[in-house]
């Protein structure tokens, strides 16, 4: 009996994980390095677009999917303090021939999940090409470094 | 045989209570603001010209001489100092002797006319902001009372103003 469920528990586990990593998965790849500089006036009023930043790939092969983006940190100099973020996520264009409902709009990243596209299944890995706008961040935010993480979740029902 | 039993059970249970799955991937990203001071001229006034007695007895004051814009994302300062510390005789026969005390400048609305010297001055203060946020873009009147110690001719005098961070 105690083989059984020792067999038992671990083909549980391995089906688990090939279900996850094989036919469904989200990746997210950095196309360039996600900085930006602000050393003049023109940086300070003007929005920044890193052009072609981000690329979305969605497998969903066992259900439709939905593919959300929100700013999960951002971490500023002393003095530092927003509920607002100057982080925008424009889509730019997909491969995709399974996608619904994608934001064409640029998407102000907040702390709540925001919808990027939703995919319906498919055996096919789809890429969404996505650019990366520091929104003009004005003469009041604190001289220094900030850094910022961007999650992505693709959530089947 | 009851094991098997229990296991399926739990398995059953878990299944009624499955949530929706959720797949995570993540990227990060920096920003860099570094000290930004920017001073802009505009509104410029031309060469001022003494004609008439009442220039030498009076002076020339030019109010609204120039416009002065700061954009700045700190806390800033305008300074002002002369290039040197006499005027430099343009024209033949002009004195070499001018001091640049003769030039005085101020800030528009203001009273008292900052005698120019090679000792840097004050001339405002404020606050980080665009050229539009209060207080950053401001007029300057300028003041030439040379009396009647110096040749007539053309002279010239630089001056320096200079925006720095508080």
């Amino acid at each position: 009996m105690r083989l059984f469920l020792l067999t038992y528990l671990l083909l549980l586990s391995a089906g688990s994980i090939y279900a996850q990593n094989s036919n469904n998965y989200l990746e997210v790849n950095t196309n360039t390095g996600l900085n930006f500089t602000c050393n003049d006036p023109s940086d300070l009023e003007n929005d920044q677009t890193i052009s072609g930043a981000l690329t979305v790939r969605v497998r969903s092969r066992n259900n439709s999917c939905g593919v959300y983006a929100k700013i999960s940190s951002f971490i500023g100099p002393p003095g530092f303090s927003t509920t607002t973020y100057p982080i925008q996520l424009d889509y730019t264009s997909t491969n995709s021939n399974r996608a619904n409902g994608i934001n064409t709009n640029p998407i102000t990243l907040t702390t709540t999940n925001q919808l990027l596209f939703q995919q319906l299944s498919s055996n096919s890995v789809f890429s969404y090409y996505y650019n990366l706008i520091l929104k003009a961040p004005g003469y009041t935010y604190p001289l220094g470094h900030y850094n910022f993480v961007i999650l992505f979740t693709m959530t089947q029902p | 045989m009851r094991y098997v039993a229990i296991i399926l059970f739990l398995t059953v249970s878990l299944s009624a209570k499955a949530q929706p799955k959720s797949f995570n991937g993540s990227t990060s990203g920096n920003i860099d603001i570094f000290s930004v001071l920017n001073l802009n001229f505009t509104n410029l006034t031309g060469v001022v010209s003494f004609n008439t007695p009442n220039d030498y007895f009076n002076g020339i004051t030019v109010n609204n001489a120039a416009t002065i814009s700061v954009k700045s994302n700190v806390s800033w300062q305008v300074s002002i100092t002369a290039q040197s510390a006499n005027f430099m005789p343009m024209s033949m026969g002009a004195s070499a002797d001018m001091p640049s005390t003769v030039l005085g400048i101020r800030r528009n609305g203001t009273s008292t006319f900052l005698p120019m010297s090679v000792t840097s001055q004050t001339l405002k203060t404020g606050n980080k902001g665009g050229a539009t946020t209060s207080g950053n873009t401001f007029d300057i009147d300028t003041r030439l009372d040379p009396g009647f110690g110096y040749n007539g001719g053309s002279y010239n005098i630089g001056v320096v103003f200079t925006l720095t961070q508080q």
